[in-house]
């Protein structure tokens, strides 16, 4: 007899998902997070005004050196004092690179993973996405099409709450969105002149997870309104933008049905081969190492990308000797990304007497074009843009001056705007950027170090340099003045922190290690639905896809264990 | 900063005719500098250190209308600052930035910085500002000095609530709000 009716291994962006639906569907469900629990009326500190953080909310140079030397540069707007809680330290956690590769491991242990730090963008990916591997022979194709996930998209978008307008463009396609977040006077202008020089091009709100027009369902998970402070990757006190914490994890408790616990790593998943099924998960306790097995009829790997793949590759038996499902040698390869690393900014000189009120949690955004509406690219598949605009401040003007004309500088005045739009382009999964077991190396549970190898290649670099001078002509035909477009610096593989694909979905077993309902191909109740169920990237922020997949995947499992086949 | 281009930056204040630069006319003995007072005593600055920082942040931000960077509490942030925060590396360099600063300072008004009346030392700092801003990249540790100074005064209680920066309250986002010159 099964302790559970499902494990769910991990607590985050995807695993929230997993354990809801579960939940909803009746099935007893047990969520094990390795991280310690958060509780936002306890750990949340974005209340917390300025003057009460210690050291301008920095975190002490030496320690950010010795603790977080990988983590407090990955993405140092989302860390600082009172959110490095949320990061792991990688003096605790470390990761190993193969030579010449550069992976970045961002990431943060505790209830709902990186869904309390995350930025919140969310997009659907389009038809095309779908269809961009088997197009150009890249990967294996998607054992999915956008109509078969577009329900799930909706069932996502309205139950997380995503701020958006609809624009009919039919690569992005329009959800259920909440009232957007209205363009600042130099994004109106910047979106009619782009739209305008450039027919098949769009510049539209960003669309985010946050609420501004909160449903029932919403108030009653104890959600509210976004107050617009920007303050987002601390956690959020009125749970205005989704996270697991805020949203998925109270929905699966409420049913009565979901149990959670916290401190214990999965380490391997075990297999039994007279059913071919996976039965049990073993896990060791972060603080006092005490080892624990949990059974279940079903297992739900989210874990995160890299941290399933570990998972995978430790539960070796006589059935999996590389590993679990992974009978393709598919397991760990494929690591995939987005790129960033070219950007351009200009001044436009209008709008001068107005400025901005609060603070908004998003931008605005250039959907894909190239190679959807554009073509005769030198690379493959495109890059959207993530953009801003604000007055110009010139920071070391400002400085100038001494006494009450340095304090003036706080004034009004007059000034023109800052525009800038910044790239993300889609990697394409190649099987030899991937992630491996360390052969030597532990970490201090005993457990083999994740080896990264690999990095961008050409095509990455081509859609850099294309994105660098598209950014430019846009802001040319919109009017800026004084252009900054520096040479592309790519970022490292990890950056972005969108991770995926080393547990790809496809048709065919011997290529992939998932079938099209996130279910491996070899083990019927053993699903993974975290990122590494991409097949391909596609240029957009990923976290609604797996969301949407995660869903869609949960709900099929509670269809064939109500039928008894599970 | 390099003791070159302190003989530089001497030379080109009497060029330009700064007025502290050339004021030895005599000065009162005791000069009142407003105090950050440290209850528990300074945790890294010296004395002198202190005195220099509490002089400078005084004249960079004075008590006006609104609350000065001595009421604001800045000199005694710092010092936790550079106590709690700063690598070795980075109080090594913080030190030798003021001392050169003191230097500096000190060249400019012909006397120690410390003993000079307020009002020279309010044009010796603002000649010696428009020199550091009329050369910026050679001066860039007087800039990122400044603008932590401001980073710090806005950071306080009562320099948040004058300067409207670093605190976001709860609200909402209109982007197209007039801006107020009066
Ligand atoms: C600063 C930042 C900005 C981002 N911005 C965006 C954005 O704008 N849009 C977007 O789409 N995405 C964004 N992302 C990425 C997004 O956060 C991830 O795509 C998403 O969280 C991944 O979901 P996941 O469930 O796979 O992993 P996670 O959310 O990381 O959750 C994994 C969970 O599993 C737990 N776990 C790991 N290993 C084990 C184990 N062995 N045993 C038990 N538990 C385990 C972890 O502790 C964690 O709680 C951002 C991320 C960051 C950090």
């Amino acid at each position: 007899m099964a302790d559970f009716d499902a494990i769910v291994v991990g607590s985050g962006m995807s695993g929230g998902w997993a354990a809801k639906e579960l939940s909803e569907r009746g099935l007893k469900v047990l969520v094990i997070e390795r991280g310690n629990e958060i509780v936002p009326e306890r750990d949340y500190k974005d209340l917390t005004p300025p003057w009460e953080r210690p050291n301008l909310n920095r975190v002490p140079e030496d320690e950010a050196e010795k603790d977080y030397a990988i983590q407090s540069k990955g993405a140092t707007y989302a860390f600082g004092e009172i959110t490095k809680q949320y990061w792991v330290k990688d003096s605790d956690h470390p990761y190993e690179n193969a030579e010449g590769a550069d992976f970045e491991w961002l990431r943060g242990y505790h209830t709902a993973g990186r869904s309390i730090m995350w930025s919140r963008l969310s997009w659907r990916l389009g038809p095309n996405d779908f269809e961009a591997n088997a197009k150009d022979g890249h990967g294996v194709d998607w054992p999915v099409r956008y109509e078969d996930i577009a329900p799930w998209y909706e069932h996502a978008e309205k139950f997380a709450g995503v701020v958006g307008q609809k624009e009919g463009i039919p690569h992005l396609p329009d959800g259920v969105f909440q009232p957007p977040f209205e363009m600042t006077p130099a994004e109106k202008h910047l979106r009619e002149k782009v739209q305008e020089a450039f027919p098949t091009r769009n510049v539209i709100h960003g669309r985010a997870a946050h609420l501004t027009d909160p449903t029932d369902e919403q108030l009653e998970l104890g959600r509210g309104q976004c107050q617009v402070r920007n303050q987002c990757h601390e956690g959020c006190s009125f749970k205005a933008y989704f996270s697991s914490l805020h949203a998925t994890l109270p929905a699966a408790e409420r049913t009565g049905n979901c149990t959670i616990v916290h401190d214990k790593i999965v380490h391997s998943v075990e297999y039994d081969e007279e059913t071919k099924r996976v039965t049990a998960v073993n896990t060791i306790d972060q603080n006092t190492n005490e080892k624990k097995r949990f059974t279940a009829k079903i297992i739900f790997l989210n874990a995160s990308t890299v941290g399933s793949t570990m998972i995978l590759l430790q539960s070796k038996s006589d059935a999996f000797p590389t590993g679990l499902a992974n009978r393709s040698d598919q397991v760990g390869r494929n690591l995939m990304d987005h790129v960033s690393g070219a950007y351009a900014s200009g001044t436009l000189d209008m709008f001068h007497d107005v400025k901005t009120y609060g603070r908004r949690p998003t931008g605005i955004y250039v959907p894909p074009f190239a190679n959807t509406t554009e073509f005769d690219k030198p690379h493959l598949r495109g890059y959207g843009y993530q953009g801003y605009s604000t007055p110009v401040i010139d920071r070391r003007a400002a400085l100038k001056g001494i006494g009450q004309e340095f304090k003036d500088r706080n004034k009004d005045k007059p000034t023109p705007w800052n525009v800038g739009l910044y790239a993300f382009g889609e990697v394409l999964p190649y099987p030899d950027n991937r992630v491996t077991q360390h052969p030597t190396k532990k970490d201090k549970w005993g457990l083999p170090l994740a080896q990264f190898h690999g990095g961008m290649r050409e095509n990455e670099i081509a859609i850099l340099k294309e994105a660098r001078k598209e950014a430019i002509k846009m802001l040319e035909v919109a009017g800026c003045k004084d252009i900054v477009a520096p040479e592309i610096d790519p970022t490292r593989l990890g950056n972005r922190i969108h991770e995926m694909g080393t547990a790809r979905m496809g048709r065919d077993p011997s290529t992939s290690v998932l079938n099209g309902w996130n279910q491996a191909h070899d083990i019927d109740n053993l699903f993974i639905t975290d990122g590494s169920f991409m097949t391909s990237s596609a240029a957009q922020n990923p976290s609604l896809t797996y969301m949407a997949f995660s869903a869609r995947a949960a709900n099929y499992a509670a269809d064939l264990f109500e039928q008894g086949k599970l | 900063m390099s003791i070159d281009r302190r003989k530089f930056l001497v030379a080109a204040i009497v060029a330009v005719g700064g007025a502290t630069a050339l004021s030895s006319c005599s000065e009162p003995e005791a000069i009142i500098i407003p105090t950050d007072d440290v209850e528990s005593g300074l945790r890294f600055y010296t004395e002198d250190e202190y005195k220099l920082l509490n002089r400078f942040a005084d004249i960079l931000i004075p008590e006006t209308s609104s609350v000065g960077a001595i009421r604001a509490g800045v000199p005694s942030y710092m010092d936790g600052l550079m106590a709690d925060w700063a690598s070795d590396a980075t109080r090594l360099r913080h030190r030798a930035f003021l001392s050169e600063l003191s230097n500096q300072l000190q060249g400019l008004a012909k006397r120690d910085f410390l003993k000079v009346s307020q009002e020279n030392a309010l044009q010796t700092i603002k000649d010696f500002d428009e020199l550091a801003f009329a050369e910026p990249k050679n001066f860039s540790d007087y800039i990122g000095f400044k603008d932590l100074l401001a980073t710090v005064y806005s950071t306080t209680e009562l320099g948040a609530e004058a300067t409207g920066w670093s605190y976001a309250p709860p609200g909402y986002w209109d982007p197209n709000v007039p801006k107020d010159y009066s």
